[in-house]
């Protein structure tokens, strides 16, 4: 089994209250995520700017052997700062639930389609890898997160994943929507968050059912309680599935590092 | 709590204080009496005891509600003295003279706890003891076993034995909410789930009774009528009188679970609260708290600046944050409020 993991530490992560990372931390933060073998770095929001957006020019500038993606809302004017950046992947969030349909945009699911179908064209244009996050996708109709899956495989995206944006998911309910979705044929990734304590769980039932991306942070940091925890997920797979090694010593290592850059315990 | 669903009883175990016992014999007594009525409170229906539990609280109120771990002959006067819920006894094979002894003379319905770490040396075990006379098997550990390994297990326990069923999942690869979570939604449910506050376990963590509680009350929709507010309290005795470390971002009853600081999100919540999160803060005993800092937004500042009644303009708060996202990150943590009222000062 290959797992893909996207560490979203320097966005997701450090959405957690209180926390501040500047142009060198984050830097610093990338380099040790990069040792670790992450496939990809989610490094930021450049929309917000300032020191974030450098920090972000700065990671893409590495040419580490992660991946580097950069954070968007379903904007032009988003994707275009991420664009500066240089990044290799350009993630656009697509909200996907009536609730955050209606509540953030007030617009129809067509005006999103078209929205997200315009945001993918002008990234592709620019030569970028997309991926598609599907935002409160827990709570949304499947037929609705089908469709964005069928249009964003058609528009070029790469992958689309599937997010618990308040963390209400559970292990059965990601294998169905996964199986279901998997029919599309565009790869799919997880983001879980753990609000009942179930993050682990549904990240590893999404990958059982064919999803090739998991989401993760460094020691689960991130809002609220928090996401998918990096190296419990792996001890997981290393204690469930025989012949499955990701060096869990050395992310136990590279995990106390990280978190005294982030000074969080 | 007794979750019912289409007519189908499973009653919800609490073991924390004896596994807290194990760990830590100086807590004020008054303390966990009192930690044991909010337990009640919380949704447990029954609450596992044992000597070392009863010698510590001095008494022993409302039996019928316990369940006593009986370790050796030694614990016998006290579970003859009262009429407990039930007797718990590890299935070992040094404690069979015991285990014959209990069937015979036992006034109380037995629970034979086998704890295993792979499905297939359970099956063994199960093979190997013998269930005559025992009301129901406790099945504990199995870190590994994901929903259907569980239900798995459960129809070979109702296809083979005339036995209730309680399961008590460890949790060392983080299985252990969703297990029972699923296994109380399906149509084989167990009888009984047994559960700690917090996952608290000496030896191995096991699932969170208020993890479990929510995500029932909120994932699933199922009326549980455990009173939810008093969770934060009990993470309080937990954290301050037990001395147990409850991390800030632990679900349901982390410190930091309600704080708020990024700008999509502070305004979102000022939308709708669902957006950004799954349930009120008040549910569980908690308050949300906006910060402000290097993830801030206009929406955010502009809340937090009326609460401190500070007037600005709304050109004046681009600024502000450029100062707020400095200053943060110089910080590395949020900004307090008498820095905000310094910046819009300064």
């Amino acid at each position: 089994m290959e797992l893909k993991v996207i560490d979203t530490t320097l966005r997701d992560g450090e959405q957690q209250a209180g926390l501040a990372l500047g142009i060198h931390e984050k830097v610093a933060v990338a380099e040790l995520l990069d040792s670790l073998g992450v496939y990809q770095i989610e490094a930021g929001t450049p929309a917000m700017g300032g020191d974030e957006k450098k920090s972000i020019e700065k990671i893409a500038r590495l040419n580490l052997r992660s991946r580097i993606s950069a954070w968007n809302r379903m904007s032009i004017n988003d994707v275009k700062h991420s664009i500066d950046c240089g990044v290799d992947v350009i993630h656009i969030s697509v909200p996907s639930s009536d609730l955050h349909i209606s509540t953030k945009f007030g617009k129809s699911e067509e005006w999103i389609l078209e929205e997200m179908k315009k945001c993918i064209y002008f990234a592709k244009e620019n030569r970028f890898i997309v991926n598609i996050g599907m935002e409160d996708a827990s709570r949304a109709r499947l037929d609705f997160l089908v469709r964005i899956c069928e249009i964003a495989k058609d528009e070029g995206a790469e992958m689309v994943r599937y997010a618990d944006t308040v963390g209400v998911l559970n292990p059965t309910k990601i294998t169905d929507d996964i199986l279901n979705l998997k029919r599309t044929g565009i790869e799919l990734g997880i983001h879980a968050h753990n609000d009942f304590g179930m993050a682990i769980a549904n990240t590893i039932a999404a990958v059982y059912a064919g999803a090739g991306f998991a989401d993760c942070t460094i020691s689960g940091i991130g809002e609220r309680a928090g996401n998918c925890d990096f190296y419990d997920l792996i001890h997981a797979f290393e204690g469930m599935l025989p012949g499955f090694k990701y060096c869990e010593e050395a992310i136990k290592e590279k995990q106390r590092d990280i978190l005294k850059i982030l000074e969080v315990c | 709590m007794s979750v019912n669903i289409d007519g189908k009883k499973v009653l919800l175990i609490d073991r924390t204080i004896p596994e807290i016992l194990k760990c830590n014999t100086k807590i004020e007594l008054l303390m966990l009496r009192a930690f044991s009525d909010n337990l009640y409170l919380a949704g447990a229906d029954l609450i596992e005891t044992d000597r070392n539990m009863l010698d510590y609280l001095g008494y022993v109120i409302e039996p019928q509600r316990l369940i006593f771990r009986i370790k050796g002959q030694e614990d016998l006067e006290i579970f003859k003295r009262y009429k407990f819920a039930y007797g718990l006894v590890e299935h070992k094979p040094y404690k069979g003279q015991l285990l014959k002894y209990l069937k015979q003379h036992s006034h109380v319905p037995i629970i034979l706890e086998i704890e295993a770490e792979e499905l297939a040396c359970l099956s063994e075990c199960l093979k190997e003891a013998d269930l005559d006379g025992i009301d129901t098997v406790r099945v504990q550990g199995l870190n590994k076993c994901l929903i259907t390994d569980w239900l798995k297990l459960i129809s070979l326990i109702r296809d083979n034995y005339e036995v209730k069923i309680d399961v008590c999942p460890g949790n060392l690869f983080h299985l252990a909410v969703a297990a029972v979570y699923e296994l109380i939604l399906s149509t084989n449910r167990p009888d009984f789930v047994t559960v700690s506050f917090a996952g608290i376990g000496s030896g191995q963590d096991y699932a969170a009774l208020e993890e479990v509680v929510m995500a029932l009350k909120i994932v699933g929709k199922v009326e549980v009528t455990g009173e939810t507010r008093i969770f934060s309290e009990l993470s309080h005795s937990c954290k301050n009188t037990c001395n147990f470390n409850i991390t800030r971002r632990k679900p349901v009853v982390g410190e930091n679970i309600f704080r708020v600081e990024s700008g999509i999100h502070a305004d979102g919540l000022s939308k709708n609260m669902l957006l950004y999160e799954p349930y009120e803060p008040e549910l569980v005993g908690k308050k949300r708290e906006v910060v402000i800092g290097k993830h801030s937004g206009t929406s955010a500042l502009g809340e937090k600046l009326r609460q401190l009644e500070c007037e600005e303009k709304k050109e004046n708060m681009i600024l502000i944050l450029e100062k707020i996202r400095r200053r943060s990150i110089q910080l590395k943590r949020n900004i307090e409020d008498f820095e905000l009222l310094d910046m819009c000062g300064g």
